[in-house]
């Protein structure tokens, strides 16, 4: 990942190096728990769930430049969006970008070690 | 000024954190998952400042708002911008979109230090208030205020001996001048005295004998300050 694809968390860190480890760290934390919990809430079929876990996801992800991903989640989030089947099928991609992303941000703290 | 800050989300958190961090006349003095946790914190340290998230799990950032008579300032900081509206009813200091960035969260922040000390050069007695009626000016005694009407870019003021005055103010303006205690923001245009109130049915309020309308959000604020049986 480059500085680019992190360029808002940079830009809030201002040279602060330890904050930028913070968030990746917090974000590697949260990012497979908020995938569980949409996951368990799809599973549950619990729409609530679903959109609180995805608003969730998309705060812990927030300082990363991964659109796709975070369209993804603004989504299920959108006050329109009203089914768990469709939320389903948007899974793998949620889990495919979400992989991405860890593997991205894993190595950018061993750029920053 | 003192700050708290409540959001559900660790990121977020820790987001808003270094950015209070960072801030000279800031002073952080909790930091919350939920508002429910902040309550107490809120009554103890009296912070000047809610740093707060709106859409959170237990209750979402403006329930938590209408429970207070008496709120610190607040700037909301939210991923969705719907909700502004509504919260500018309750007169939030600010509204910041996430992902937070440091020089709009410094802008909010200042315009709050700003108001907390425009706050603090209210006039010298806050028993009176001086108004402009046409050229002159009016002392009127707070307690005699029993309702504040907006009216564009007018507000009248009505008082206990029957008298309404119309000044060139906006309502934010009077509502700052007059004790939080003893008055209530009941409607986007009315603001009234509570030991005025003389009685409440579903959303309208009969003071002296105007009846005023209470909006669906300001019913909890209004309800929380009376003295109930």
């Amino acid at each position: 990942m480059s500085e680019g694809a992190l360029s808002n968390l940079y830009a809030l860190a201002d040279g602060d190096t330890g904050f930028v480890v913070e968030i990746l760290d917090l974000m590697q934390k949260n990012i497979p728990i908020d995938i569980a919990d949409i996951e368990k809430s799809v599973d549950e079929r619990n729409l609530l769930k679903v959109k609180r876990s995805a608003h969730h996801m998309k705060s812990s992800i927030q300082y990363s430049n991964e659109q796709e991903l975070i369209m993804l989640l603004e989504k299920i989030d959108n006050k329109d969006f009203t089914s768990v089947l469709e939320a389903k099928s948007l899974l793998p991609k949620i889990k495919e970008l979400s992989d991405k992303l860890m593997k991205l941000i894993e190595a950018e703290k061993q750029k920053l070690a | 000024m003192k700050c708290i800050i409540i959001d559900d989300n660790e990121v977020a958190r820790a987001a808003v954190k270094h950015c209070v961090e960072k801030t000279p006349f800031l002073t952080l003095s909790g930091v919350f998952t939920n508002p429910v946790e902040a309550l107490d914190a809120i009554k103890a340290d009296k912070p000047d400042l809610l740093l707060l998230d709106v859409e959170m799990p237990e209750m979402s950032g403006i329930d938590f708002i209408k429970t207070f008579h008496d709120i610190p300032q607040v700037i909301l900081i939210t991923s969705k911008k719907e909700y502004a509206a509504e919260a500018f009813d309750f007169n939030v200091t600010d509204y910041i979109i996430k992902p937070v960035e440091y020089p709009r969260f410094l802008k909010a922040v200042t315009k709050a230090k700003d108001m907390q000390e425009s706050l603090k050069q209210e006039v010298p007695n806050s028993n009176e208030l001086f108004i402009k009626v046409t050229n002159k000016f009016v002392r009127l005694s707070v307690k005699d205020i029993t309702l504040v009407e907006a009216l564009a870019d007018y507000v009248h003021i009505y008082t206990v001996d029957k008298q309404r005055y119309t000044v060139l103010s906006t309502m934010k303006a009077i509502e700052d001048k007059l004790p939080a205690k003893d008055f209530v923001r009941v409607h986007r245009s009315y603001i009234v005295r509570i030991d005025k109130i003389r009685e409440i049915e579903d959303h309208t309020i009969v003071i002296g004998d105007k009846h005023v309308p209470v909006s669906r959000n300001m019913k909890d604020p209004l309800m929380n300050a009376l003295n109930k049986l």
